[in-house]
């Protein structure tokens, strides 16, 4: 990290903090009539003692104290992910799940993307300490045998206060560097299923919204959280909040956090093994036809130890205008260092990454048209050390959306988005680079969306939106189609059809990569060894979704969801070979590779070759889903709540392409010399030139897709004793799955992970804890090739004055 | 299996009582602003504000809260727990909660005369005498009260807290 930068942003964090707290003038009042249930369970002591007798009794009202009320509270919370409405989950018409902040912390989550274990439908692996590959419903490594890059997921749109965080590099989501911390968060509403009517392009599998908290007491309020633990892993948050002038609300805050990887070494493909580092240096190990990496190992792993490092600063200003006009503004900054999976095509599993970025969002709320502009830009180095992953960014949004609701039962909502988001490596171009230049995405979409409610039982909904991008010149239309229809107050049935697409994605469209594996041939312009090329033209990955839902309230402390679910996922893109290319030489008539003496082989045949042409394209295959997720959601009296659930699926592969990216290299020039040989023995002489193209071998076949877990989900139980014990448990599964790399194959075997965090109140509202992470120490890996996942165990304090 | 019998009684056992939490902030809270709006003789209590409690309930430590936080009557407010009929302070309020309804006759008879706001928690208690009796009407915290008798306990009370409460 940048120890100059590093300073200017902690002493602009201080700073804010400094601000916030000589800022201590006036109060939140909202109308108390308007409060929510939940804004009123929220309320603190102070904040109570202030009323009249009159707004208490108001508020014991809408609080609705009885605990069959609270039951409702507790299970049947209000969400807007589903219809951009206020509604309870149990009336969602999509598949939904919410869990709130106070949760997170009673169960100990460490980090965002850790928390989605808590919420069903979720693949969530480790990677290396700190750093998680997030699934929902699976549909992980596709296709097999390539780049990393395509075993993580592309399709799931994550959002911060309705604000997209989404890598238009490389698609996905880079966890580490969304700025918020768990303490800043509000509650966590999901998607299952495609939603892209809705919100637009990568809510294929599912969205994921992240909305901070809204502070509404009067007096400041300042919240610290310190945890340390093994793999000198340390984690620091604080806050401090104040509502003003009876209508603006300020939060700031700040977090940081690091860990270690539970070991130094990395694996290395050609050698099998995890390795030291320095193996790295090893001149051309195995006879390979180039060495592990071409640098020092300095260059790329500094400190292999550290697994993650992080830090960041916000600010949430909200101003209530009145009752139909509000502002919410926040600002921040973030920078994180990780090491993870490999980006790039190179003989170790693990590169380093780099992220540094700052936002503004802005959303204005008048009657009913909400719009929202945010804007976000950055530097971002995805494989440091190597060349070509590093660039600015800068990403622009712009969403409005007006709800006209007429007859009191139809909402109809039109809205407009426009995206850009610009990617440069201009600044940092070096012998071999990605872009080569200034590439930009963009697309505008309008969208439409009725929610018809019958008699307060059938309901309705259709959603469509058109989508018009710079690259492709296709229009897209992701719709859904929702039917629900309440029995009565205890059973729902409901049924969507839905569709949704990716957005195209930086490296797929604007690759423009040479990849000098030698230096280049004198007079031969062709001599490039491999070229990697994008494809503006690439088809999106699309979506389209069946799901039937059934809720029901069997008891009042007792919630029940259960959804089946087929998916078929196509348009599927990642690198493929082209063509092969042997450069001969005129005089012998050999690869010229030969005669410079620094031939490149094929790993497999052992011919030499010159220059392989590799581009982005759509692939034949198809994925097909069927499975079941079911959640129950219990409450046993105010101070104890379990909840359970589970996924099981059949995933396939249609018209798989049964060959690894290497194969089918080594198929191809297996077809060049075939060629050449055919040729020479037809003439007498051997052809002069360039003998280059290579046939692809015609397969297709269809197969169980063992890269994703039949069966994976998990459950938590907290129990809070007297107010001031609290114990949390909850625990999270996958059965065995399989993972092929372009480089080897492995199994990841089924895990189940216990967590435990105990939290005492000694004094107030402020705790010290103990967190065990993977309690019993299981340690297998959770991605192939990556790092054992062991153990981690912290105490921490908890402070809120 | 005994000890799963044994943990489901005590889940069962904690949910019975978790109502009663639940409304017993909101009754402490009613109960604080019950101080604004009575008037107690000015030479009664003249240092304490004391709030009586009678056996146990959740209402204590919620009322504790509000003590180290307020004033009433600009006098420190002290919540003193008794455990006995015979032990009834020398207090501003009397808080009879519901497992103690059943002597709320004997508590009136050792009140009787003194400037005591009895607050109970049980339907029908003011007819039986209580100031101000705590109810829940459709799943909403209420209270009624009887200007009779707190007036009969030497008490003055404002029109605005009358036209809040229930009348009885």
């Amino acid at each position: 990290m940048k120890t100059n930068q590093t300073k200017i942003y902690f002493l602009f964090f201080f700073c804010a903090i400094i601000f916030a707290n000589v800022s201590v003038h006036a109060q939140l009042e909202k109308e108390i009539k308007d409060y929510s249930r939940q804004e009123v369970l929220e309320l603190e002591y102070d904040q109570l003692l202030e009323l009249d007798l009159n707004e208490l009794l108001t508020l014991a009202e809408i609080a609705g104290v009885s605990l069959e009320e609270l039951y409702e509270l507790v299970l049947n919370k209000d969400v807007e992910i589903a219809s951009k409405l206020s509604e309870q989950i149990f009336q969602s018409p999509l598949s939904t799940s919410v869990i709130t902040g106070e949760e997170l912390i009673s169960l100990g989550a460490n980090n965002i993307a850790e928390a989605l274990r808590l919420i069903p439908g979720f693949v969530v692996r480790e990677k290396t300490s700190g750093n998680y590959d997030v699934q929902i419903r699976g549909n992980d490594n596709i296709p097999p045998g390539n780049l990393m890059l395509f075993s993580e997921n592309r399709s799931t749109l994550v959002m911060l206060d309705g604000r997209v965080v989404f890598n238009y590099a490389f698609g996905g989501t880079l966890w580490e560097s969304i700025p918020v911390s768990i303490s800043d968060i509000d509650r966590i509403e999901v998607v299952r299923g495609p939603a892209g009517a809705l919100y637009g392009p990568n809510a294929v599998n599912g969205v994921i919204n992240i909305i901070t908290k809204k502070e509404k007491l009067k007096k400041l309020k300042t919240e610290a959280m310190l945890e340390y633990g093994n793999l000198n892993s340390l984690k620091a948050e604080a806050s401090v909040s104040k509502a003003f002038a009876k209508k603006i609300s300020l939060r700031v805050t700040g977090n940081y956090q690091q860990i270690n990887r539970s070991q130094e070494e990395i694996y290395m493909w050609p050698l099998g093994n995890y390795m030291p580092v320095s193996f790295i240096e090893t001149p051309n190990p195995l006879n390979l036809p180039r060495n592990i990496k071409p640098n020092p190992a300095s260059d790329y792993f500094p400190d292999p130890e550290l697994a993650l490092q992080k830090y960041a600063g916000n600010a949430f200003l909200s101003y209530d205008l009145n009752k139909n006009i509000s502002f919410r503004l926040s600002a921040g900054m973030q920078n994180s260092e990780v090491i993870s999976s490999i980006i790039d095509d190179s003989y170790i599993a693990l590169s380093r990454r780099g992220v540094q970025s700052k936002y503004a969002n802005l959303g204005i709320n008048i009657a009913k048209l909400n719009t929202q502009f945010s804007y976000s830009d950055g530097w971002m180095n995805a494989s440091i050390g190597s060349d070509g992953f590093e660039f600015d960014y800068q990403l622009l949004q712009f969403k409005t959306e007006y709800d006209l609701v007429l007859f009191n039962n139809l909402h109809i909502q039109p809205g407009f988005s426009f995206d850009r988001s610009i990617y440069d490596d201009s600044n940092y171009i070096k012998t071999e680079n990605l872009l080569n230049g200034k590439k930009t995405i963009e697309y505008q979409s309008f969208n439409i969306r009725l929610d018809y409610t019958f008699r307060e039982k059938l309901r309705l909904v259709a959603a469509l939106r058109t989508e018009f991008y710079n690259h492709p010149d296709d229009v897209y239309y992701p719709y859904q189609f929702v039917a629900s229809y309440k029995i009565n107050d205890k059973n729902l049935f409901r049924a969507v059809y839905s569709s949704s697409n990716t957005s195209p994605f930086m490296v797929d469209m604007y690759t423009n990569f040479d990849w000098k594996r030698v230096p280049v041939i004198p007079n031969v312009t062709a001599g490039l060894n491999i070229r990697f090329d994008g494809n503006t033209d690439l088809k999106l990955i699309t979506m389209n979704m069946a799901e039937l839902g059934y809720r029901a309230k069997p008891f009042k402390n007792l919630q029940i969801d259960i959804e089946l679910f087929h998916s078929h996922t196509k348009n599927l893109s990642a690198l493929m070979p082209d063509s092969v290319h042997v450069l001969l030489d005129k005089n012998t008539g050999l690869p010229i590779s030969l005669t410079t003496g620094k031939p490149i082989y094929d790993a497999i045949t052992q011919k030499p070759f010159d220059y392989i042409h590799v581009k982005y394209e759509n692939l034949d295959v198809t994925s097909e889903q069927y499975g079941i997720t079911a959640n129950f959601d219990l409450m046993l009296g105010e101070n104890l709540r379990i909840k359970l659930f589970g996924t099981y699926q059949h995933s396939k592969l249609e018209n798989y392409y049964p060959l690894t990216i290497d194969q089918t290299i080594s198929k191809m020039t297996e077809s060049v010399y075939a060629e050449w040989q055919a040729s020479w023995a037809s003439t007498g002489n051997p052809f002069l030139g360039v003998v280059g193209g290579g046939t692809r071998p015609e397969l297709s076949e269809n197969m169980n897709n063992d890269y994703t877990p039949s069966f994976y989900g998990g459950g938590s139980l907290i129990y809070t004793f007297r107010k001031k014990l609290t114990f949390a448990r909850s625990f999270y599964f996958y059965s065995e799955q399989e993972f092929t790399h372009k480089y080897g194959s492995t199994v990841i075997e089924a895990k189940f992970i216990d967590n435990l965090k105990i939290d005492y109140k000694f004094h107030k509202n402020n705790s010290v804890y103990f967190n065990a992470r993977n309690l019993f120490n299981s340690d297998a890996a959770e991605f192939g090739f990556l790092d054992p996942v062991v153990g981690k165990y912290s105490v921490g304090l908890h402070l809120i004055f | 299996m005994k000890k799963l019998k044994i943990i489901f009684v005590v889940l069962l056992f904690t949910g019975s009582f978790a109502k009663a939490q639940s409304n017993s902030m909101f009754k402490a809270l009613f109960i604080y602003n019950f101080t604004k709006n009575i008037e107690w003789p000015v030479s009664y209590n003249p240092d304490n504000f004391v709030i009586g409690v009678f056996g146990n309930s959740e209402i204590t430590e919620e009322l504790d809260k509000i003590s180290k936080k307020k004033k009433a009557n600009n006098k420190t407010i002290v919540v003193q727990k008794f455990s006995s009929i015979d032990l009834v302070p020398q207090a501003n309020i009397v808080f009879v909660p519901i497992s103690k309804s059943g002597q709320l006759k004997d508590i009136l008879a050792k009140v009787k005369s003194k400037p005591i706001l009895v607050i109970t928690e049980s339907p029908g208690l003011t007819q039986k005498g209580s100031c101000i009796n705590f109810v829940l009407v459709k799943g909403d915290q209420k209270f009624e009260i009887s200007k009779n008798n707190i007036l009969s306990q030497g008490l003055k009370v404002s029109e605005e807290l009358l036209l809040l409460g229930i009348k009885m």
